[in-house]
């Protein structure tokens, strides 16, 4: 639609976009299976000599609260929408085996256990552009 | 063949805000101070191994990166080998076992090790904006500050132990609590004075369950040690302290931890949490041939209560089963830092000095010799002392440990 800004990620490459089904993206060896986030092109595994052999692949959108807190102070130069307001964080085990951390959409009935859903959000805009990221939702 | 080591000077210069001090002049008081100690002349000095400062992209540039060679030209060129090392928060550890390893080899005979950092402009904040800096992508988008992810790892730990954060809170305050009365009797300490536990409980909550006081700031400050032979050593000192063993160690693939400053971790089967820590710790004590019932006294990381607790049950070696065992000890003050019997961080810790990235591992040190020594004034711990064991926390899985003894 005219005058909508431009949703752009905060950085390119870390989820699927512009996607109807955002994935975070990750990179799997293809002799071993080792993961690795943000998606390197190297196999992290020692064991596993073959590596550069490392394909692209698109992580489950759904996992667990390993653990959270909320952030109750502005990050020093950290940009996010102002007026400042605490924000929950978490760590997420998806069924891949990878533990994720990410900002949480809400700081509300939080609990460790709990499921969660990648989701994409605006965090901050300019006059051009809103600048987006990922966030875990807790699916009730 | 190996030579044994030991430090025989140590320098600090205390520990706090001084904006309107250069890097180097903090060096230079410690340095100062160390050989001072040492009885040692500075151009008795064949190599140097210091600190490099992390914060070139903002402040110190290439002059704060290439310490060593900053703090040579200031003190005194020496023509001698200079190196710089950057192990993030390991880096004082790190510093320590380069010198060691200098020595032990029998490449050189008198080495200065030394870190002088202004950590306390903050740094946490990554400093490019390259995409290609996990650092930079993790904390634009994720805004997960070091206290946001010490207190995911406590909460999950306690989780785990089944313990209620809201009925437990004052074990989460107690090691600030324990540690500022050994602070408030430490003339290099940043914080010098008691905090209660009702304080600490009343301080903002800055990421859930840790409170403000539960979080060590960030500081100036410097530390230097100089490392001879044992043999010189003995010639120098009546109270020559030998390094039983020192080492930096770095993560195993699989390890659970989302470690600082990564956005994931791939835990993998067999592979326990801070593997870097448990291996530095296992290789300090194979070279030195203690166990950890041989450690008189533990200086550690206590920058939140999750560093304490963790930490502690990785230097005594507990199992998975005793997992735990740690909050017990701090509940009945066993730690306590002046009269426990398993005495955590008589300097007072990184709760009492603030944080500073590149000296932290040295001033833990330079606090075990004056312990071991017997020279640590008001704060000096009154049962026997023989052992100490010193270890960092650090960015990526880096770690360093250091076991000292008196040699004499």
């Amino acid at each position: 639609m005219l005058g909508d800004k431009k949703r752009v990620p905060i950085v390119e490459g870390i989820f699927t976009w512009p996607s109807e089904d955002p994935r975070l993206i990750a990179g799997k060896c293809k002799s071993c299976g080792a993961l690795t986030f943000p998606k390197m092109p190297i196999c992290p595994n020692p064991e596993c000599d073959d590596k550069l052999n490392v394909e692209e692949v698109l992580l489950s959108k759904r996992g667990k609260l390993w653990s959270w807190t909320i952030q109750r102070y502005q990050p020093p130069a950290f940009r996010m929408a102002e007026p400042f307001k605490p924000f929950g964080i978490g760590i997420v085990e998806i069924p891949e085996g990878l533990r994720i951390v990410g900002m949480l959409t809400t700081t509300e009935g939080l609990r460790i256990g709990m499921d969660v859903e990648l989701v994409i959000e605006k965090l901050y805009e300019d006059e051009e552009k809103e600048y987006l990221t990922y966030k875990w939702k807790p699916i009730y | 063949m190996q030579r044994d080591v030991a430090i025989v000077g140590v320098g600090l210069h205390p520990w706090g805000r001084y904006p309107e001090k250069k890097m180097q002049e903090m060096g230079a008081v410690a340095i100062i101070n160390a050989l001072k100690d040492a009885k040692i002349k500075w151009t008795e000095i064949d190599g140097i191994v210091a600190g490099a400062y992390h914060w070139d992209h903002v402040y110190g540039g290439m002059y704060g990166l290439l310490a060593g060679n900053a703090l040579s030209m200031a003190f005194g060129e020496l023509n001698v080998p200079v190196y710089n090392v950057a192990n993030a928060c390991a880096t004082g550890g790190s510093v320590i076992s380069v010198g060691y390893m200098m020595i032990a080899s029998g490449l050189h005979d008198v080495v200065l090790a030394v870190a002088a950092d202004k950590s306390g402009l903050g740094f946490f904040p990554p400093k490019s904006r390259d995409k290609d800096d996990v650092d930079y992508v993790r904390y634009s988008m994720t805004g997960e500050t070091n206290p946001a992810y010490w207190a995911m790892e406590l909460r999950r730990r306690w989780f785990e132990l089944g313990l209620d954060e809201k009925e437990n809170e004052r074990l989460l305050a107690k090691p600030k609590a324990m540690l500022s009365e050994a602070g408030a009797r430490n003339p290099y300490a940043r914080y010098k004075r008691k905090f209660t536990i009702e304080e600490v409980l009343k301080s903002p909550m800055v990421a859930d369950p840790f409170r403000l006081y539960m979080i060590c700031s960030t500081s100036d400050g410097a530390a230097a040690m100089i490392l001879t032979t044992l043999e010189k050593a003995k010639k120098i000192t009546d109270k020559p302290v030998l390094i039983e063993g020192a080492t930096c160690v770095s993560s195993k693939f699989g390890e659970p931890c989302t470690r600082l400053p990564t956005m994931s971790s791939f835990p993998r089967h067999g592979v326990p949490r801070l593997s870097d820590a448990r291996k530095a710790v296992e290789r300090v004590y194979k070279l030195s041939g203690r166990r950890p019932d041989e450690i008189d006294v533990i200086e550690q990381p206590d920058h939140s209560p999750w560093h304490y607790f963790e930490y502690l049950e990785v230097v005594l070696q507990l199992s998975e089963n005793e997992r735990g065992t740690a909050e017990k000890m701090v509940e009945k003050e066993e730690t306590h830092p002046l009269t426990g019997k398993v005495p955590v961080c008589p300097s007072g810790g990184a709760s009492s000095f603030g944080e500073v990235l590149t000296a932290d591992g040295i001033m833990r040190v330079c606090e075990l010799v004056w312990q071991l020594r017997g020279q640590a004034g008001e704060r000096q711990i009154k049962k026997d002392l023989k052992v100490g064991l010193a270890i960092t926390y650090g960015y990526m899985g880096n770690n360093a440990a250091v076991v000292v003894s008196k040699a004499w």
